[in-house]
This record gives structure tokens, sequence and C-alpha cells, in this order.
């Protein structure tokens, strides 16, 4: 590319800002809706990420599609689609399997298609391998093997991390409202600055990037995550895993918080306490959650490292000489174009959450599943590992076999 | 090839999974080779070291699982090795992560496609070989035979087709594969129900075969030892009538046969090695038409390389795997799960838990819904 590329700060007046408002419209737009969605209740947020991943599914396929190879080839389209069903019907089945074990274990109907659920989606994908290999036609190898690794790695990025954004939605909708917003504040507050003051380049693969947009927006993503934080950690319907799917905004949801919400009191040091002094204020602690200090850690990955998902869809973009995904949605490309960066900032949300915020109210409908298979045997060896580990957590003395007095660790 | 397939079965099952992770290796190297272009690759000096990450990473994340499932009774109770095993999903996220901003950061212009495409070709290997090798090694824990069973059933169904497309063989089976024919293909089915049944019976009476590994230093001369899973244990069957005449006119006195669950199914993992994992082979051959490749490597002479002999055995793996846990697994593991489990439940959460347990119960017929009394043991309770 040999064509001086002109930063947004340096555009003609004119055109910077026709573009701007038509960008501005279309992010409203879709902020709106985003907004909506979250109050119409998670069935309705599921839907939407239902319906986002078929349309970049959809998108990211049509780019590798060649229609006068695929009119030779009848079974082409039918077989894309039939992954699509079965690597989806695998992903939903397990979050629902997990995440309402209390129901599909129980009802007679359903309990065949969960205890086998592995097995099924091996089949389907099974089927799809076999008509796959079957259909394999001569001077036709090249061309449908490559087709294959397409959508195989189209389903990987797309279908794979979709399933972990639904889980994040289960857990509640924090977990998927939160790291969501701080992607789209990310890029409008780098839009802004990089508006207002770019002039730096930051990296060849998206010329109109700049490494003052990355930096302001970096350090006003944290600012507003930590509002945001503050703003909804209150709201039950916010916070509450989601047992139950007809939840609403209005409905709301209910439950004992995760602590990782409750505000804990924190001393402030006696600078502090002085500085704020001559602000007026007399205070001498602040009430924080340590959602608040997740949330920093979250900023910092939505603007550090979700772009490398936006650089690797630019990177892409070049290798295959493609100007935009789609052009669904105007002044803004197709929706894979929107959706890059928060593939991978899902993905993220659900490692760390699984990882430093979960608490274990999950898991009760697991226990139930196990306990209801345990042997007597097992049930000695389970308390012998018990033993061994509460030994080891200093918990239980180690001669006497009996349990010390209650510690932070019981309680928590 | 066979000779050394049996060594390391005695050996233990500690060299099975060296065996596993080295096959698994070399398969990669091959695939991998097949795309590079060296004068492409000396302007990227990352190349080669980006897709060894990327099989380390991916690597990590399958093994560390496995080992954590499987040996849960120590990596949550040691203290250093605790952490890792917590955080295991966020840590092996964090290395692919890496990687990932890396091979983004090393895009070069005027290499695009040719670093997307090996992208590509990298995350597709891996993605048919380590993840599958995954599911290999987690059968090794369940029991030697789990993954011995399966890969003798597709070296025999490899050989019985052979022996029969030499001796018979005459009408060509599928274009992909010209020497392959249909008589071959269906004398090695039958042929392989057969050998499949008999050798199922020899096997099952080896503990060494049958037990979960809890020790992996045990060997084929010191032994494992456990309660076998009901799938090995011989069930009485009565014979029919006829069956019983017949039987009486070649000599026999009989009227019943000892048979374990086990060479029923043994059945149905002989069709599907038979007339399903060749599929894998097709894939392989059809393959290496698309991209003009006459073998995957030379490492076996006659044979070609090891991804030659290896393409069935990964979708059969996978397949025993799947079979294995939905079918025949008993929940002997879990015992580790709860104990996980049930440390971290309060008691406002005991409470919830009992009362799913109650539904469950009256769901399954075992515990009277008015008076909440258990009724007496049935089967369901005994199995």
């Amino acid at each position: 590319m040999t064509k001086p590329v002109t930063l947004l700060m340096d555009q003609d007046a004119k055109a910077k800002w026709a573009n701007w408002s038509q960008r501005t419209l279309w992010t409203l737009i879709m902020i709106s809706g985003f907004f909506a969605c979250v109050a119409a209740g998670p069935a309705a947020v599921i839907l939407l990420v239902v319906m986002v991943q078929g349309l970049v599914y959809k998108e990211v396929i049509y780019l590798a599609a060649v229609p006068s190879k695929e009119k030779k080839l009848p079974w082409f389209r039918a077989m894309n689609w039939w992954f699509l069903f079965s690597t989806n019907y695998f992903f939903y089945g397990e979050s629902l399997i997990h995440y309402f074990q209390h129901i599909v274990f129980v009802d007679a109907f359903l309990l065949p298609f969960a205890t086998h659920h592995r097995f099924i989606s091996f089949t389907l994908y099974v089927a799809g391998f076999v008509v796959f290999v079957a259909n394999l036609k001569k001077g036709h190898y090249r061309f449908q093997f490559s087709q294959f690794a397409w959508t195989h790695m189209t389903l990987l990025l797309v279908v794979c991390q979709s399933h972990f954004i639904i889980n994040n939605i289960f857990e509640g909708l924090i977990w998927f409202f939160l790291p969501v917003s701080l992607v789209i504040a990310n890029d409008i507050w780098a839009y802004i600055f990089g508006f207002f003051m770019g002039k730096t380049p930051l990296i060849k693969l998206s010329p109109k990037k700049t490494v003052e947009g990355f930096v302001g927006g970096w350090i006003m993503t944290i600012v507003f995550g930590m509002l945001f934080a503050t703003l909804f950690l209150r709201y039950p319907y916010m916070i509450c895993p989601v047992k139950d799917l007809r939840a609403t905004a209005f409905s709301g949801l209910t439950c004992d918080p995760n602590p990782v919400f409750i505000p804990v009191k924190h001393n402030l040091k006696p600078w502090m306490v002085s500085l704020i002094r001559h602000a007026g204020f007399r205070t001498t602690h602040v009430m924080l959650a340590p959602l608040q200090w997740h949330v920093i850690i979250m900023a910092c990955f939505a603007s550090l490292i979700a772009p490398f998902g936006g650089f690797f869809a630019s990177g892409f973009k070049r290798a295959f000489k493609i100007k935009d995904f789609g052009q669904s949605i105007p002044g803004h490309g197709g929706i894979t174009d929107r959706m890059d960066c928060q593939f991978l900032m899902g993905l993220f949300s659900y490692m760390y959450y699984q990882s430093f915020i979960k608490s274990s109210a999950m898991t009760v409908g697991f226990v139930l599943q196990a306990a209801t298979k345990l042997k007597g045997t097992e049930q000695m060896e389970l308390f012998d590992h018990m033993r061994q580990y509460l030994i080891g957590q200093g918990l239980l003395d180690e001669d006497s076999c009996v349990i010390m007095p209650p510690k932070e660790a019981w309680v928590s």
C-alpha cells in the first residue's frame, strides 16, 4: 500500500465531520439496541449473541465463497450450515446442561440427552465429517480442503468464543455487560482522542490508529470502568446468576451477592485524608468493592490486548484483499468489524472470572449429580482425601483427627 | 512397529503416554513441514518458534487438564501445585494470548497471506492432532485397555483388509484410495469383529489392563489393583433351547455362556474401527491429493510417514473416549471431584442441594413423594 494515509485529525474538516455524524448515529443506534436487549432479559441477550454469531459466521464464510466452484458441489452450503449447527448444538448444550443441571438431570425426557450429550454431539460431527469425505470430488480437492479449514477456523474463533460469552451471561449479566461496555468505551474514547489529538501512528496494520488515541482510550476506559462498575453492582438484576431465563430488568433477579460485589471499608492513608480535606471533604475511609479492582485489570485488557483482535482482523483483510467484512452497518462496515475485539474480551472475561472471581454457587447442581452415583467404598476414599486436604490446610489436627477452631477459611 | 507397541505397553502407562506424546509431536512436525516454504520463512525469524510455542501452550493446556482431572487427590492437596491447578485454564489462556499477540505484532507487509495461511494450518493441525491425543491420554487413565483395544482394532482392520484385498480384492471401494477394495473392506470388517471379541475376552482378565491408572509408575510386572468396572465382569447368559441343542450336536453340553458386557461393546467399537475410522484415512488421502503430496514423511520404510499410519487412530481414539464416557464409565473418578466441590459449599447451598436431590429421587421413583421416605432398594441403588 503506497497511498499515504491521512490520520483522522489531519483530514479535511468537512469530510471528517461528515464521516463522524454517520458513525455516531449508528454507534448510538447500536448502543441503544444493546441496552434494550440487556433490559429485556437474559433470554434476549442470549438470542442477541446467537444472532451476532450467526451473522459473523455468514459474513466470514461468504468471504471465501467462490460461487462457480460451489455450483459443482451440491452439498457445499448445506455442509457449512451443518457444521455450524452441530458445533452450536454441542456448545449451547454444554452451557444449558451445566447451568440448569437441576432441571435437565431431573426431567426424565431430557436426562438421556444430557447424559449422552457429548456422544450425540460427536456423532453429529462425525456424520458431517463422513459426508465431507464422501463428497470429495476430483479436481476440487484443494478447494474443498481449504474450505474445510476455513469453516473450522471460523467455528473455532466465532462459535467457541460465543459459548464463553453465553456462560458469562449465566454467571450474571454484569459479566457480559461490563466487558462489552469496556470494549465499546475504549473504541469510542480512542476515536475521540485520535480525532482531536492523534499524531503518532500506532501500528502499520491499522494506519488510522494513533498512540495518543490508544493511551487516551486506555486511561479513560479505566475511569469509565470503575464508574460503570460502581453503578451496576447495586442491581441484583445485573449481579445475580441467571436461574430463570424469563427474568427482565423489571421483574429482576434475587440472590446472595458474590463477595466481589460487596463494598468493603478501606481506611485511607493519612496523607490521602489530609489531601481530601483540603478539597473540602471530611472522610477517613472509602467503601470499595473488590469488583472495582478487578475492573481495572479488565479495562487494561480491553484497551491493551483486546485491540489485537482488531489488528488480527485488519491483517486478515489485507492478506486476502478485503475492504470490510460486510456492509450491514453504515460507516462501520460489517458486524464482524465491530465484533472482532469482543470475542477476545469475552474469552478473557470468562477465564478471569472462572479463575479469580467465581464462588461455588454453581456447584450445588454438580455435587448433586455426583453424589447420586457414589458407592460406599468411594465415600470412604472421599473421606480419606478430605482428611488429607484439611490437614494440609491446617484445619485438621493430624494426630487426633479433630477439626481446629474455625478460621476465615471456613467463613469465606 | 507392533513389537514396539507391545513393549511400550508392558513397560507401563507412563511409557504409553510418552509414546502418544512422541507420536503426536512427530505428526505435528510432519504436517507443519508440508506447508513450510523455507524462502519465505527466512524473512520471518520467529516463524518456526511460534509454531512450536503454539504446540507447547496447547499441550500445556490439554495435558494439564488430564493430570488435574485424574490426579485431583494430589494436585488439590499439594500446596505448591494447588495454584497451578486452580488457575490452570487462565494460565493456559494467557500463554495462548501471548502467542496470539506475538503473531499479530509480527505480521509483515507482503507476507500477510502466507502468515495467515500458516496460522490456520497450525491451528487445524493442533485441533486434529493435539486435541485428539488428549482424548487418547484420557482413555489411558481410565484403563490401559481403553487405549490398547481401540488401537488394536484399527491395526487389525488394516491387516485383515489388506489380506482380504490381497487374495480376493476386485471391486474398487473409493476413488480417493484406489488400492482399497470392497472385498477387503467387508472382510476386514467381519474379521475385526471376531478379533475384537477374542482379544477383549483375553484382555479383560488382567487387572493391569482394566484398572484405572492411579499410579504412573506401574508396569506389566508390578500390576495395578482395583474393583473392576461392571463392564468387565462376565455375566451368565442362558442360551436359548435351539442354541443348546445345536451345541449339543457338536459335542458340548452347555446351557449358558459367560459373557461380559465389554464383548457387546467391542462389537460396536469394531464396527466403528472398520466402517468409520477409515474415513480418517480417506481424509488424509484426499488431503495428499489436494496438495500434491506423495506421503506425509519417510520415517517408516514401506509405510510412509508416521501420519500415514496414525490417520485412522485419531478418529478411533476420539470415538473410544466419547463412547466410554457416555456408556461405560462409572463414577469411580468423581470421588475426588466431589471432594473439591464439597469443600466450598455453604449452609444455604447445602439446603438447596438437599431439595434438588429430593426432586431427583422422586423423579426416579426411589423416594415417596408424600411421605418423603426412601423406597426399598432396587437395582438402581445397588448398581
